[in-house]
Order: structure tokens, then C-alpha cells, then sequence
């Protein structure tokens, strides 16, 4: 069933799909970032601790949250295009590759500008902060990996191959650096029981995490496009556009 | 089981004849140890003494990378990669007899040597022990996730670099266990755990591997 339902999916089907979604995903991330910008940064209280320096989570804390589940679709993408090879989510896997490194960038940037005021400096040998950096480079081993062939097809497949290897490899990453060292505060969104926040500053927390997904959904559809059009462009129905 | 043996031979018969390729790696872990004395030698001599079994550790990985692409270009050269592939029963087989064979060279002198070469330095006997149990744990790790790899970029002429960026994130883990087992040793802290762990990442990419080489050749040889 899956690989009947998948086959269908052509570049030309693709193309027109992602021209209905991408303007939506667009206008409703706008909206969404920009109400939870306004209620972030002018109507939720200061911190008592940390003063005004928290509001860089509404941009931190959703760029952190979408690096990982960048990984995730990449790994579908992977996993899909490993075992079908449909050309689509060949270009998805390399796409996905490329908005997530650079949310892992901006989660490295946002991060160390707010540790400089809370910590004192701009970098510290944290667990989550070193992982985050290992995840960046996989991201770029990634996409260097796939550049590296002359033929596009077989370099996305072996990028999924070592997306999959790299998928296995991050919890095992992520739990051999928390067991070398520690030093983040405590989850504080995703924590059983009541989150260790106030509603306040939580509701605009979620709504700009729903925007920047629905951002990175755009991000994804616009940048496969590009790249469907540049390895398509002999086609006829290129040609027609 | 005897198309590993037969192999294993091959490939050892290839290394005797060209000859000294063992010795390589334990000139290389002495230039590494003098390199990184020279660069700290401004320091206490204390802290050298605590660094060493650090330094092995690293002298480990980049010996690893060194010369990982050589497990498949040399049979992508003249051809016998392909009829590997052609009957592919045997693939799987073969490339852990390759793997093998490549931890055999790189790394299992620098395994031997170490702990006298860190005795010598001045390390306590028992840290030494800790030592070489786990570079014996942690080095097929490494030899196994580079073989990937270098099955994924078999093809390419400059590989070298792009494997050591591909390879060395996905070496941390070993690492930090490595290390984290042969510093609690020193400090006399309980460093079983690290080891236990050590195994488990080598019977993970031990399951792995073969599978994941054998698909990448495929890919990259089609």
C-alpha cells in the first residue's frame, strides 16, 4: 500500500503540491511568531532570576526543538529513499540536512548570547551544548557527503546511509556526553507532571515552537523545489514554467 | 566461517609481503607522545603523567583514520571489490574479515604497546590494566565505524578528508568511555560501567556494520 501511495509522488506532483502548501505554511507562521514575539517580549513578565535575558528562548528553545525533529524527517526521508529510491525524497533528505543545520547553528548562536549575561561566557563544555555542536556536525557531514558525488542520486543515497548510521548513533551521542559532563539547567517545558514555568511566558513559548514548525515546513517544501527545478530543468514541463 | 579464514589470510599475506606496515602505528603513537610533551612541557610534569593515557587514546582515533580508506580502495583499484559484489553471499563475511585485518594493523600494536609505553612514563599498574582493556574494547569500535565510512566514499579521489569529517563525530562516544574508564582508574573510582559500555558499542556496531558496509559499497559502486 505504502509503495503504491509512494511511487505516485513524481517531481511534477510535488512541485504543484508544494505550491498550494508552502504560502499557508508561510502566512501561518508569520502570524503565529509574530503574536508570540508581541506576548514574549512585551507582555510577559520579567524573570526574577534572569532578568529580561529569558526572552531569547523564544527563539532559542523552538530552534533547539526543531533541530532534532529535522533529524527526524531527514531519517524518514532517509529510510524512504533508501528502500523505494523515489527521486523526491532523495532532494527531501538533502533539504531537511540543510534547515537543520542551520537551526542547530541558530540554537548555538542564541545560546551562547545568553549564556554570556547568565554564565559569563560565551561557551562552556556542557553536555547539551557539546551535543548540540556534534549534531551540527553531522548535519554538515551530511550535506558535504552528498556534494561530494558527481551524480546527485547516488551521493543523497549515501547521505542517507549515513543519516540512518548517524540516527542510531545520536542517543548514544547525547547520553555518553551527558555522562561526561553536566552543567544546563533542567528541562523545564517537557518534564512530567506540571512544567517548572509560568503560563505566562509558557503559552507564547508554544505558539512560536507551532510557527517555527510551520516555518521549517515551508523552509523544507521551498528548498526542495529550488533544487527539483535546477536537477529537472531539461524536462518539458520545466521548460513550460 | 571458511570464507573468513580464507580471507583473513589474503589479506595477511598481503601485509607480509610489503612488510613493515605493523610497525607504523607504534612510530606513530611515539611521535604523538613527544609532540604533545613538547607542547605541554612548560607545564607541571604531574599533569603529563595524568594526560598520557589521554594522549594514547587520540593517538588511537587518528591512527584509525590514517589509513581507513585503504580497507576498500585497494580492491576497488583492481576490480576484486566488484566480484565481491557480484556474489554476494560472502560480502558480509569478507568485509569484517577486512575490518579484522585493518584493526589487526592499525590498532592492536598501539593495544600491546601502550600499557608499557604509559608504564614507562610513570602510570600506576593497575590504570595501565584499565588501559588496555579498554583500548582491547574500544579500538574494533573504532576500526568498525570507519569501514562505513570508507565504504561510502570508495569512489571519490579526495576522500581523506571528507572520511575523518564524516567519522570523527561518530567517534565520541568511544571516546569519552575510553577515557572516562582509564580517569576514574586513576583517581581509584569505580570504572566498570565504562567498560561494560565499551562492549555494548562494540557488539552494536558489530550487528551494524557489515549490513551498512555492504549497502554502501552497493550504492557506491553502481
Amino acid at each position: 500500500m505504502f509503495r503504491e501511495l509512494l511511487e505516485k509522488i513524481s517531481p511534477y506532483g510535488f512541485y504543484t503540491f508544494s505550491s498550494y502548501v508552502i504560502p499557508w505554511a508561510l502566512l501561518i507562521s508569520f502570524f503565529l511568531i509574530s503574536y508570540s514575539f508581541y506576548n514574549g517580549l512585551f507582555v510577559a513578565p520579567s524573570d526574577y532570576q534572569q532578568g529580561d535575558a529569558y526572552r531569547i528562548m523564544y527563539v532559542h528553545v523552538p530552534s533547539a526543538w526543531l533541530s532534532l525533529f529535522s533529524y527526524t524527517v531527514l531519517f524518514f526521508c532517509a529510510v524512504v529513499s533508501i528502500i523505494w529510491r523515489i527521486k523526491v525524497f532523495e532532494i527531501l533528505v538533502v533539504s531537511s540536512a540543510k534547515i537543520g543545520a542551520f537551526f542547530t547553528l541558530l540554537t548555538l548562536i542564541t545560546g551562547s548570547i545568553w549564556g554570556k549575561p547568565m554564565w559569563g561566557t560565551w561557551w562552556v563544555w556542557d553536555a547539551r551544548l557539546t551535543s548540540e555542536l556534534i549534531l551540527f556536525f553531522i548535519y554538515i557531514s551530511i550535506i558535504i557527503l552528498n556534494y561530494s558525488f558527481d551524480d546527485y542520486r547516488k551521493g543523497a543515497r549515501a547521505a542517507s546511509i549515513l543519516a540512518i548510521i548517524g540516527f542510531i548513533n545520536i542517543p548514544i551521542i547525547h547520553f555518553s556526553v551527558e555522562w561526561w559532563n553536566t552543567l544546563h539547567q533542567g528541562p523545564s517545558v517537557m518534564k512530567f507532571g506540571t512544567p517548572s514555568i509560568s503560563t505566562e511566558m509558557l503559552i507564547p513559548l508554544i505558539y512560536s515552537a507551532i510557527g517555527f514548525t510551520f516555518y521549517f515546513i515551508g523552509a523544507i517544501l521551498l528548498s526542495a523545489r529550488n533544487m527539483i527545478l535546477i536537477r529537472e530543468r531539461n524536462k518539458s514541463w520545466v521548460k513550460k514554467i | 566461517m571458511n570464507n573468513f579464514l580464507v580471507s583473513i589470510t589474503k589479506e595477511f599475506a598481503l601485509v607480509k609481503r610489503s612488510g613493515y606496515e605493523a610497525f607504523v602505528p607504534i612510530i606513530y603513537l611515539f611521535l604523538i607522545m613527544l609532540f604533545f610533551s613538547i607542547a605541554i612541557g612548560y607545564m607541571s610534569k604531574n599533569i603529563f603523567n595524568e594526560l598520557v593515557p589521554l594522549f594514547t587514546w587520540i593517538a588511537c582515533l587518528l591512527i584509525c583514520i590514517l589509513n581507513i580508506e585503504k580497507i576498500f580502495s585497494d580492491d576497488f583499484d583492481d576490480g576484486t571489490l566488484e566480484i565481491l559484489l557480484i556474489n554476494f553471499d560472502v560480502l558480509e563475511i569478507n568485509i569484517l574479515a577486512k575490518i579484522f585485518s585493518h584493526w589487526m594493523l592499525s590498532n592492536f600494536p598501539i593495544v600491546i604497546i601502550a600499557p608499557i609505553v604509559t608504564i614507562v612514563l610513570g602510570l600506576d599498574t593497575n590504570t595501565a590494566l584499565v588501559l588496555f582493556i579498554s583500548l582491547l574494547l574500544g579500538t574494533p569500535t573504532l576500526s568498525l565505524i570507519g569501514s562505513i565510512a570508507a565504504a561510502l566514499t570508495v569512489g571519490l579521489k579526495n576522500n581523506k578528508i571528507l572520511i575523518s569529517i564524516v567519522v570523527l563525530p561518530l567517534y565520541v562516544p568511544v571516546l569519552i568511555f575510553g577515557t572516562s574508564a582509564v580517569n576514574n582508574s586513576y583517581l581509584e573510582m569505580p570504572y566498570t560501567s565504562e567498560l561494560y559500555l565499551l562492549g555494548i558499542l562494540f557488539l552494536i556496531f558489530l550487528l551494524i556494520t557489515p549490513f551498512a558496509c555492504s549497502k554502501a559499497l552497493k550504492i557506491s559502486l553502481d
